[in-house]
């Protein structure tokens, strides 16, 4: 932008006015002070007036800075004005205007509530490839890799599919990549998918959490929703899925429960709720396997207390689900009742029997 | 200070070329004022003239109006005829000395009224500006005879006084880590009692000695090899301004509609609240990250309890807006600090009205920050300085000067630097103690009044400058190490977030936080 085109004919803006105002006062002006010419007087008046402008325009600029704001707006300079014990001239735009009721649902969406998301714009130094985040274009063989993996999750054949799960599981250099692989399989997780797809979906997710150079612990707080959303989800018709997905949300914890120390409790916390009474069969099934996933000391917090309520519950209903259900229940409890054996010399057979 | 240095409060800030035309008129006028005086006055106030002609002329070359300076020196040369030796310096293009110094003028308390009354009578606002700044004017009681010459004097404000730069006491370092250390255990606060069965019984097992957690002892983070966290409010066109509190835990954030929503991180939930009335200017998190500072065009600074959501206490800051709120980095001692037009303003939590007010700036005060120690706070201005400011005695012991009006300050942990951003997209550091500026950046000149510093930060190992703006980039400046701003040594672009505010953790993660433009 020219910065002082603009600037410059402000000021002869001003003084042209100035000049108009005067002349046309010219009688009166002449009567008031006849030792000044009509000129000196618009002169004068113009620096007045110029000076006076800025000044609001200042105080009003301040309030943008103040606010942060891109542009200066009506509430900064009514401010301003304000603040000088001067009426507010400027209304907002959207008073005077009439709306129509009748097409305001159709050509506006509401006004959505402020939301936080996160993401990391640098780690250690380097930018990761995600959405949020400025970059240059991914590096061709970056982006042949992506499509070969994409390709073959979406339907391969199965020595094909051995081979890139092997990869992803162990290959170097997938940090700057993994982004981009993660992206593709949580947006994966959340469209409809048929069941092979979606167990492809998770094994690749599963395979890159164990691959230490993937580095996907950047991306935890995208990975971990997406295979949370595959163990517990309520439309999802494989139990194959499930067990997949609660495998790769233990081998998360695992991995990284240690340094983060509310991602178990959290991952807990999303089971233990995925057990109330008003869930789906099949999202129970999912968050009793991945209960037990866990290991024997989540299944004893977790599941123990009201594994004889559910475990009735569970009889009453004659369903194939609901047998699943029961099943996965009686091999968490033998998963405990074994490590239980192991840790203790009383083994709690009354729980047992009562369970069972 | 025992004279009295301003003749009226506030100023003009101009663009240049503007300012250079309304120098040259409002000295002409000044001087023809003074000419026409009666005589014991006329000899006294004369004193003025040389300062103010020496230094509207500064003005009018600094607005680049070669055409106006030549005639204007020209015009008055001969009237400052025993200022001859300034005036070749004047000549000879010589302008440092002169803006480094103040002239101390004496004048009796009738002169000064006088010329007081004079000044603010006609709004001569250039002249008012410039003796504020350059003029050191004291009062004496009777008519001095004859009225000496003004005395050009080196500005010593920089070199007055020894400051105490080191870190805390001991005893205090304690009391903030035991205020770290008693932060609780549970993790999850709602009342899902599986979950935290669960999260006691993994303590439990990580409490034994068998298996210490060594991970959780983390080493420090780089600051040359940033990681940051970047917090991004979408939806939010009128966020007005955002603050991560330390732990990163969460995000408080006020908005131009006056009100504050703080988020949570780990739970994505958040609260709602109003107390204020007009925009939200300034937010600040407490150490221990439950207290929570606010500031808005009201002029009303309120504290916040985070944990219950209800606001503890409303302090009537100042008479415009409050441009920024700062508590002091104590765990006991309740103090904080805010700014606005009028200047700063220091306050304990037990009381609503201030127990130092800080006078001196010749703008609005829009930024405030306290020193690592807490006896000394810095504020910007957009009188284009920083000034460090003596808390107990309520005066100012440095003035650091900055290229244009500052809109973001920090002070280094070690307490011995202190940085700026600016409006104009630069960024500038001082060495506290000598007031000597270290190093400088200025952004290329087009985009120059576009891109407003919002934030400056010094990582927790004083290594780094993380500096953030409107131009929705993250610099990191590897800021004492080489003693040059040349270039950033990292920087990180987001796509479409202006940078509200950076900061570092004790751990030396940088945290980043902006509204997402869409």
């Amino acid at each position: 932008m020219a910065a002082r085109k603009p600037k410059k004919s402000a000021s002869s803006l001003v003084h042209e006015w100035a000049k108009v105002v005067c002349g046309e006062a010219n009688e009166q002006l002449q009567k008031a002070s006849p030792a000044m010419r009509v000129e000196e007087i618009a002169t004068e008046v113009a620096l007045r007036v110029e000076t006076r402008v800025r000044s609001l325009i200042q105080t009003a600029h301040r309030r943008r800075v103040g606010r942060r704001g891109e542009k200066l707006s009506v509430e900064d300079i009514n401010g301003a004005l304000e603040s000088r014990g001067e009426p507010s001239l400027l209304r907002g735009s959207a008073g005077s205007r009439e709306l129509d009721l009748k097409k305001l649902p159709s050509s506006s969406s509401p006004p959505r509530e402020p939301s936080l998301a996160l993401h990391w714009l640098s780690v250690d130094g380097n930018q990761p490839e995600t959405a949020e985040n400025d970059l240059e274009p991914m590096p061709r063989e970056h982006e042949l890799y992506v499509r070969k993996v994409t390709e073959t999750i979406k339907g391969g054949e199965s020595d094909e599919r051995k081979l890139v799960f092997r990869s992803l599981r162990t290959a170097d250099g997938l940090a700057g990549v993994a982004p981009a692989l993660i992206k593709f399989c949580t947006d994966e997780t959340r469209r409809k998918r048929s069941e092979g797809t979606l167990r492809n979906v998770v094994a690749a997710l599963r395979a890159l959490v164990l691959n230490r150079r993937a580095r996907v612990e950047l991306l935890l707080h995208d990975v971990l929703p997406a295979v949370l959303t595959c163990v517990v989800a309520k439309k999802l018709n494989s139990e194959v899925v499930r067990e997949e997905a609660a495998r790769c949300v233990a081998d998360i914890c695992e991995e990284f429960g240690d340094k983060y120390a509310t991602l178990r409790p959290r991952v807990a916390k999303t089971l233990a709720d995925a057990l109330a009474d008003d869930k789906p069969m099949g999202t129970r099934y999912g968050a009793i396997v991945g209960i037990t996933a866990l290991g024997p000391l989540a299944v004893a917090t977790l599941l123990i207390p009201d594994a004889a309520a559910l475990a009735d519950k569970l009889q009453t209903k004659d369903h194939a689900d609901a047998r699943a259900c029961s099943f996965a229940l009686l091999q968490a409890i033998l998963l405990y009742a074994d490590h239980a054996a192991a840790a203790s010399p009383k083994p709690t057979t009354m729980m047992i029997r009562r369970a069972a | 200070m025992p004279s009295s240095s301003s003749i009226l409060g506030r100023s003009l800030e101009m663009d240049d070329a503007f300012s250079a035309r309304c120098f040259a008129r409002a000295y002409e006028a000044f001087h023809h004022w003074i000419e026409g005086t009666i005589e014991p006055v006329r000899s006294e106030v004369k004193a003025l003239l040389f300062p103010a002609f020496a230094h509207s002329y500064l003005r009018i070359v600094k607005g680049d109006e070669e055409k106006v300076a030549g005639a204007f020196l020209e015009r008055w040369t001969e009237a400052h005829a025993s200022h001859f030796p300034e005036i070749e310096e004047l000549k000879r293009g010589d302008l440092e000395r002169l803006r480094r110094s103040k002239f101390e003028v004496r004048l009796s308390a009738v002169a000064a009224e006088l010329v007081g009354e004079y000044l603010t009578r006609t709004a001569n606002v250039s002249m008012i500006q410039l003796l504020n700044e350059h003029a050191r004017i004291e009062i004496v009681e009777s008519f001095s005879k004859g009225g000496g010459d003004a005395v050009l004097v080196e500005d010593e404000v920089n070199t007055r006084s020894e400051l105490k730069l080191g870190a805390l006491s001991s005893s205090v370092v304690d009391a903030r880590a035991r205020a770290f250390s008693t932060l609780p255990e549970t993790f999850l606060d709602d009342d899902d009692d599986k979950a935290n069965r669960y999260a006691a019984a993994l303590l439990a097992r990580a409490r034994r000695p068998a298996d210490t957690v060594e991970s959780t002892a983390r080493p420090l983070l780089s600051a040359l090899e940033p990681t940051a966290l970047a917090f991004s409010l979408s939806d939010a066109r009128d966020v007005s301004t955002l603050k991560p509190s330390r732990d990163a835990r969460r995000l408080a954030a006020g908005f131009a509609d006056s009100s504050i929503r703080v988020y949570r991180v780990d739970e994505k939930t958040r609260t709602n609240k109003v107390a204020h009335e007009g925009p939200i200017y300034g937010l600040s998190w407490c150490t221990a990250c439950r207290y929570l500072l606010s500031c808005a065009s009201d002029g009303v600074a309120v504290l916040w309890d985070t944990e219950t959501g209800r606001a503890l206490c409303r302090y009537k800051a100042h008479a415009g807006p409050a441009w920024d709120v700062s508590w002091a980095d104590l765990s006991r001692g309740h103090v904080f600090a805010t700014c606005g037009a009028d200047g700063g303003r220091v306050f304990t939590t037990d009381r609503p009205d201030p127990v130092r007010i800080l006078a001196g700036h010749w703008g609005d005060a829009t930024r405030v920050t306290f020193h690592p120690n807490a006896h000394y706070l810095l504020t910007g201005s957009t009188d284009k300085t920083c000034r460090l400011w003596d808390v107990r005695a309520g005066s100012y012991c440095r003035v650091l000067e900055a290229p244009s009006p500052v809109t973001s300050v920090d002070v280094s942990p070690d307490g011995h630097y202190a940085a700026a951003g600016c409006e104009d997209g630069s960024v500038r550091l001082w060495h506290l103690d000598s007031g000597a500026q270290v190093a400088s950046h200025h952004p290329p000149k087009k985009k120059i009044r576009t891109t407003p510093v919002y934030s400056v930060a010094f990582s927790a190992d004083a290594v780094a400058l993380a500096s953030g703006g409107k131009d929705r980039c993250v610099r990191i400046w590897a800021a004492i190490e080489d003693g040059r701003l040349s270039e950033p040594h990292r920087l990180f672009k987001t796509k479409a977030t202006p940078v509200f505010d950076v900061s570092w953790t004790q751990k030396n993660l940088c945290l980043v936080s902006g509204p997402l433009l869409v």
